[in-house]
């Protein structure tokens, strides 16, 4: 049965080459779509977490008032912050860098884009070096370098505390990171919150440092304790009353009073305002997808349909012949099955190959082009489709129809 | 006759093959509809990133109340620092209801002609403004207008004459003169710095300042603005996108037209064995598909202009409109151009000189 599947599909040569190469490019297609929707509402999915129509925002803050923030808060409620921590290269004053302690949950939603990236499973390995993220430097610091960085408590210049820190990448350039807010203003959106970022026009020099990798420094408490913590959004869950959060918000800007005095530019308009005028801004960003969507899914079916009925009609004749022969339709169901899984296989390999090329070497620049589950499974959906598709018309077309009647239809 | 053989092949072929007609017209409609809407997708989406990208090197302030003679000493001190990085400046003012442009680049305290301008928009008529006017201070101007024969004439701009030098064709009462000619008491309305490289914060930080100082409430500064890569990258891969909804329709429509030729062997063995020369039989092929193919492209431009067009422009509103009939005439052109060529491809493989391997082919 197998010979025969291969031999038939050796026959039909250039119809095989037409679908894969369509295959290819519905793969593309669709990876390279499902990765720019992804990146565009990365930010909003993270937003819409912690940003409610009661939360509560803090410009900046010392330890103390995080603390205080952390301890009135239980566990359902949702506490979101930048730790921010100011430092150097050792032994160079000059060589400023300020570091950004970014939690899990902001390192998985909100994952920097980078320029350059090495591997780390050696890094890894060994427990007294940190693993962090550097954006481009005038200090000569590229991915797969380790430098010793000194971070700056507020206790005095002499007090530093040096960490070996291993670059597992470059930063890129121009996007939102998650660091101080910046300008509060009265129509702010979610994506305020997230700050543009570019050392080549803020010639500022930053590092990102994941949360878990901070906990290898054994003075991490010193280091907490002199962090300035930024852009902090509290989300109360429903189990904390209305007035616990008004006790709340009334005990932070207490502690805010006594520290700086408090301008009109630091005062964060209504929450509701906010989620109101995000979800109108999300929604419109899109909006712009659903044509795109309507076109790429009709000519994806109509693609699957042209493949499926051309592929039934010139097989016909031939498990036509083969029906009269003696050949339960089953079999010729599974060389179809056969035919097209291969075609597929092929197609998906190829399809990788170019995606991975592509990220690797930019080949048309760089576009949102990522490999991960959700695309995987995009491209595996595609396949059984057709597979499933073409198995199921070629079992109704011979099951439903007698032999003579199909080599009839043939002629 | 052809045309007749290509008509009656139509007819059969709707007749004995409907159900691949019918998915060679569906799918032809799709591919039309689609390429229509990538290349709408592919013009504004291009456009929007030109826009980002002019936003990202321009830096520009608009001034309410002011001299053009008030920038004068400031000026060289401002530009110092970020030459560099420094395309070109452009001054904007205007006189009465004339309005006066300065375009100069600044480099080691010299003012120079500004060479994208002058690239951009050479003179129809005489010369742009040169180098030697500027270190000279010459009192010289570039007119606009269709008029021609205005070289020697002289221009009253305030109380003090210029002497015509070029004329473009752009627009109407636009003058462009020296940023060192006599020009202090033009009213100043807008100063533009375009940059060549990213402009870095600092030098927004001097441009600002100096606007401030120089002319207090009376002047707005635009935002510094990041360049937003993440947006352009977005922005890309959709213009990709769109470019693979091109080629999957075109694959699509190779497809099933690479099918019926195939069905064409016996057909065309037989117009053969009748006496039909190979272009005969090729051409009698060609017209039938370029019948079936104009007369879908015309019903998928009727369903797209008048159903579609409008929805999409509303969405992917941009400042460029991207539909007109000089583009939807080149789509058109180029498709019909490609589906010939194409076709042509596969009758030309399929069409083997001896009639006999045509007929044994087409039993298989």
């Amino acid at each position: 049965m197998f010979k025969f599947a291969l031999s038939e599909y050796i026959r039909n040569f250039w119809f095989n080459l037409c679908t894969i190469l369509l295959i290819i490019v519905i793969m593309v297609l669709s990876t390279i779509f499902i990765s720019n929707i992804e990146q565009d509402t990365r930010e909003y999915r993270l937003a819409e977490q912690y940003i409610d129509k009661d939360s509560i925002f803090v410009t900046w803050s010392f330890y103390d008032l995080k603390q205080m923030i952390e301890d009135k808060l239980g566990k359902e409620d949702k506490l979101l912050y930048s730790q921010s921590i100011a430092g150097g290269i050792e032994g160079n004053k000059d060589a400023n860098i300020s570091s950004l302690v970014y939690p899990q949950q902001v390192m998985e939603k909100l994952e920097p884009r980078m320029d350059e990236t090495v591997n780390i499973l050696d890094a890894k390995k060994n427990k007294d070096i940190i693993i962090a993220y550097i954006s481009h430097n005038p200090y000569g610091i590229e991915a797969g370098d380790v430098f010793s960085y000194e971070i700056l408590t507020l206790e005095g210049e002499d007090d530093g505390i040096c960490v070996d820190v291993y670059v597992a990448g470059i930063i890129g350039e121009g996007q939102r990171l998650y660091s101080s807010v910046g300008e509060v203003f009265s129509d702010m959106v979610y994506k305020d919150f997230f700050n543009l970022y570019s050392y080549e026009q803020t010639g500022k020099v930053k590092m990102i440092i994941p949360e878990q990798e901070l906990c290898k420094i054994k003075e991490i408490d010193r280091i907490n304790k002199t962090s300035i913590y930024e852009n902090i959004i509290i989300n109360p869950s429903d189990n904390m009353s209305e007035d616990e959060r008004i006790a709340l918000a009334e005990a932070i800007s207490e502690y805010e009073k006594n520290i700086r005095p408090i301008t009109s530019e630091m005062v964060y308009p209504d929450a509701r305002d906010i989620v109101y005028r995000s979800n109108v801004l999300h929604k419109s960003e899109l909006y712009k997808y659903i044509p795109l969507t309507i076109i790429v899914m009709v000519l994806f079916i109509v693609c699957v349909t042209s493949i499926v009925t051309i592929k039934t009609i010139i097989s016909s004749r031939f498990y036509g012949i083969m029906y009269m022969c003696g050949m339960h339709y089953t079999i010729a169901q599974r060389m179809t099955a056969v035919e097209m899984t291969l075609n597929s296989v092929i197609a998906t390999v190829f399809a990788i190959s170019i995606l991975t090329l592509q990220n690797k070497l930019k080949l048309v620049g760089e576009i949102n082009c990522n490999l991960d589950i959700l695309q995987y499974g995009f491209m595996f959906a595609i396949c059984t489709v057709i597979i499933l598709w073409s198995t199921m018309t070629a079992k109704r077309v011979l099951k439903d129809n007698p032999p003579i009647q199909i080599t009839k239809n043939m002629d | 006759m052809v045309i007749k053989l290509a008509l009656k092949n139509i007819k059969n072929s709707i007749v004995e093959f409907s159900r691949e007609y019918s998915l060679l017209i569906v799918s032809q409609l799709v591919a039309v509809i689609s390429i229509f809407f990538a290349y709408g997708i592919f013009g504004s989406y291009s456009a929007k990133m030109q826009e980002i990208d002019i936003d990202s090197y321009n830096i520009r302030a608009t001034v309410e109340v002011g001299k053009v003679g008030q920038l004068r000493e400031s000026l060289p001190e401002m530009l110092e620092g970020m030459q560099d990085r420094l395309d070109y400046v452009f001054i904007g003012g205007f006189l009465d209801d004339m309005r006066v442009s300065m375009y100069f680049e600044y480099d080691n305290g010299e003012y120079k002609s500004a060479d994208t301008t002058n690239k951009n928009a050479p003179a129809d008529e005489g010369r742009n403004i040169s180098d030697r006017d500027l270190r000279d201070g010459s009192n010289v101007v570039c007119i606009s207008g269709d008029i021609e024969g205005m070289i020697g004439y002289t221009v009253d701009i305030g109380d003090t004459g210029f002497q015509v030098i070029g004329r473009r064709n752009i627009g109407a009462n636009y003058l462009e003169i020296p940023f060192t000619a006599e020009s202090d008491d033009l009213e100043l309305f807008v100063i533009s710095l375009i940059f060549e490289q990213l402009p870095k914060q600092s030098d927004y930080i001097m441009f600002r300042d100096t606007m401030e100082g120089l002319f207090g409430d009376e002047v707005i500064v635009d935002e510094f603005k990041l360049k937003d890569a993440d947006e352009i990258i977005s922005m890309k891969s959709i213009i990709v996108i769109s470019v693979a909804i091109g080629i999957v329709s075109a694959l699509n429509t190779c497809l099933i037209y690479g099918y019926i030729i195939s069905r064409r062997k016996k057909q065309m063995a037989v117009y053969g064995i009748i006496g039909a020369a190979k272009g005969i039989r090729l051409l009698i092929n060609e017209v039938e598909i370029m019948l079936v193919s104009a007369s879908i492209v015309v019903i998928g431009f009727i369903v797209y202009r008048f159903g579609i067009e409008k929805k999409i422009v509303e969405v992917y509103a941009s400042s460029v409109s991207v539909y007109g009939f000089k583009s939807y005439f080149i789509m058109i052109m180029l498709y019909m151009i490609c589906i010939f060529v194409a076709t042509y491809i596969m009758l030309n493989l399929v069409t083997s000189r001896r009639l006999t391997d045509m007929l044994r082919r087409a039993k298989r």
